[in-house]
């Protein structure tokens, strides 16, 4: 297996005694972009959250560069290369574009902040031109932005992104999803949680649809119709088959 | 050039420095143009500056509630009055120690309650002061329990040849005016650096500053001792401007002052807690000439700033400035 490779096996995780993921297996090959879905409660955000180390791990892999990864803390799965755009509003809003950028670089030795930045803003320009604003003052589509943008200073192996269209209007999805689509096309991998299926679909290049904290379907999303979707959402069968699990 | 040309140009002149130049004159002039009471009164409100500072950069920088401002500041007032009677050593030993001390005081109580959530470690806090205060009344040996330490004498200074007593009341003012003006250049270089950013990222989200790298808990215990340094040189001056130290230096009463003095002025500014010192402290100092006026100006100033100023005097004095400096 290639060293950037992500490879979850039987993974099981939850929060306290309560148990969110049965037994997720998924592979995720460097610079793919999947699209992670589901109904509500399937564990589509605490499997986001279980790679970045923020749930409670009862079982399984995470491999990793060649290491178990299951365990570790956040701090450690940011030097890792692993970056986590959390759900909702996940900025300092009192601060400028800039100085958020600057806090996102904590991790980075000094010398190389400014660079960094300049890498990010050639990355967004839309925040260039915003870098003196507080992040709080902007619109919900440009603050989403911006903490992709500060994931993304990390420069990350791998980008977890968890719903970003939340409390965004149509057209800040729209330029939130060009800008993933554009950074997937620089090479990122991508690992994005989201309820919005159409645009998820439209973006991503593999489709992986969770129910019950398990893996029920994996494919492309062209191999799979909007009603089909549904079915399995309330059902986690597809009409002619007994079981969906490819 | 029609009038509201004009109109406009005199708005754009920056009467920024013209107002520091005089503010810093009445500073200065204050113990002259006032009487001995309003200096007093200006002293007092010096003195409680200190702790607000501190217990500024904590609750309205880091974001964290903490009512033992009180208790450093009587650890303070303690450690200062009792190396001034019984060793006699000079102000500037007693105002260090007085700090350490409060500093060293604050590390153990900090390690365990910053590991609690927010309402936790405010009622942690609260158990200081009152420890502190039991301390002060039974440890009779060393305290003198309820009677108070007395007859601590007025500042000395001794170096080398050099040796002076701040005896007056012009003199002491002068003093708290230049430790208070020490003070928040401390705190203004504290918020303007890389630390003071990390603070403001903690308040703001802790979580994310957390993911981010921030050693958040370790931020939070310095800033925690910090903020008991500033309240443990508070309270030396205390001790020594009122030459007597007793129990009731350990009250909650003087917690919420601060805490009003910070959130009053405006939490998270420095303009904020200079200028609610000057009315919370200073002009409450003032009003004792009438006691029945005086809790009733206080509540009502309390109560205007309740109803109208939500986020402290420092919106307002942040406006004036901007009107001042012509930007607005």
């Amino acid at each position: 297996m290639a060293n950037s490779d992500l490879s979850i096996k039987d993974l099981r995780a939850g929060y306290g005694t309560l148990d969110i993921l049965n037994g997720v297996d998924l592979d995720v090959p460097a610079g793919q972009f999947v699209a992670l879905m589901g109904p509500n409660g399937a564990g589509k955000s605490t499997l986001l959250k279980t790679l970045y180390g923020m749930t409670t791990i009862k079982g399984g892999i995470i491999e990793w560069q060649g290491r178990n990864i299951a365990g570790y803390k956040s701090r450690a799965i940011l030097g890792e290369g692993i970056s986590f755009v959390p759900q909702g509003r996940c900025n300092f809003p009192v601060m400028t574009v800039d100085e958020n950028l600057q806090m996102a670089a904590y991790t980075i030795r000094d010398s190389r902040v400014k660079a960094d930045r300049d890498y990010v803003y050639d990355l967004f320009p839309i925040l260039k031109t915003r870098r003196s604003t507080l992040a709080g003052n902007m619109s919900g589509g440009e603050q989403q932005l911006l903490e992709v943008a500060m994931a993304v200073l990390q420069r990350p192996k791998v980008l977890l992104v968890d719903e970003p269209s939340v409390g965004l209007s149509p057209a800040a999805i729209h330029i939130v999803f060009d800008e993933l689509l554009r950074l997937h096309a620089a090479g990122q991998t991508i690992l994005l949680v989201e309820q919005n299926t159409k645009k998820a679909m439209e973006v991503a290049e593999r489709a992986v649809i969770l129910r019950l904290g398990k893996v029920i379907w994996d494919g492309l999303p062209k191999d799979i119709t909007h009603d089909e979707l549904g079915e399995l959402f309330l059902t986690g069968k597809m009409r002619g088959e007994n079981e969906a699990v490819h | 050039m029609s009038l509201a040309d004009t109109a406009q140009q005199i708005r754009r002149r920056d009467l920024r420095l013209p107002l520091v130049a005089a503010l810093l004159v009445v500073a200065l002039a204050a113990p002259f143009i006032g009487s001995r009471y309003v200096t007093h009164s200006l002293i007092i409100a010096l003195i409680f500056m200190l702790p607000a500072h501190g217990l500024n950069l904590l609750v309205g920088y880091t974001g964290l509630l903490s009512l033992a401002q009180a208790a450093f500041f009587g650890i303070g007032a303690y450690t200062a009055g009792l190396l001034a009677v019984h060793y006699g050593t000079p102000f500037y030993v007693n105002a260090a120690a007085a700090g350490l001390l409060a500093g060293a005081c604050a590390l153990p109580l900090g390690v365990p309650a910053l590991r609690l959530r927010a309402t936790s470690f405010v009622m942690c806090t609260l158990g200081f002061v009152i420890i502190g205060q039991a301390i002060a009344k039974n440890w009779i040996s060393v305290t003198r329990g309820d009677m108070g330490l007395s007859a601590i004498p007025k500042p000395h200074f001794a170096l080398g040849p050099l040796s002076f007593t701040v005896s007056g009341t012009t003199s002491f003012y002068y003093m708290a005016l230049a430790i208070g003006a020490l003070a928040t250049l401390a705190v203004w270089m504290i918020v303007r650096s890389p630390a003071g950013r990390n603070m403001i990222a903690i308040r703001e989200n802790e979580t994310l500053a957390e993911s981010l790298g921030v050693p958040t808990w370790r931020y939070k215990l310095i800033v925690f001792i910090i903020s008991a340094v500033f309240a443990g040189v508070g309270g030396s001056l205390y001790a020594h401007y009122l030459t007597v130290v007793s129990p009731l230096t350990f009250q909650m009463y003087y917690s919420t002052t601060m805490l009003i003095i910070v959130l009053g002025g405006g939490a998270g500014t420095i303009s904020g807690v200079v200028f609610g010192s000057l009315l919370f402290v200073g002009l409450t100092e003032a009003l004792r000439i009438t006691p029945e006026l005086r809790m009733i100006a206080y509540g009502l100033c309390l109560l205007v700033l309740v109803f109208w100023f939500k986020k402290g005097f420092a919106p307002v004095i942040n406006r004036f400035w901007d009107l001042i400096g012509g930007t607005k």
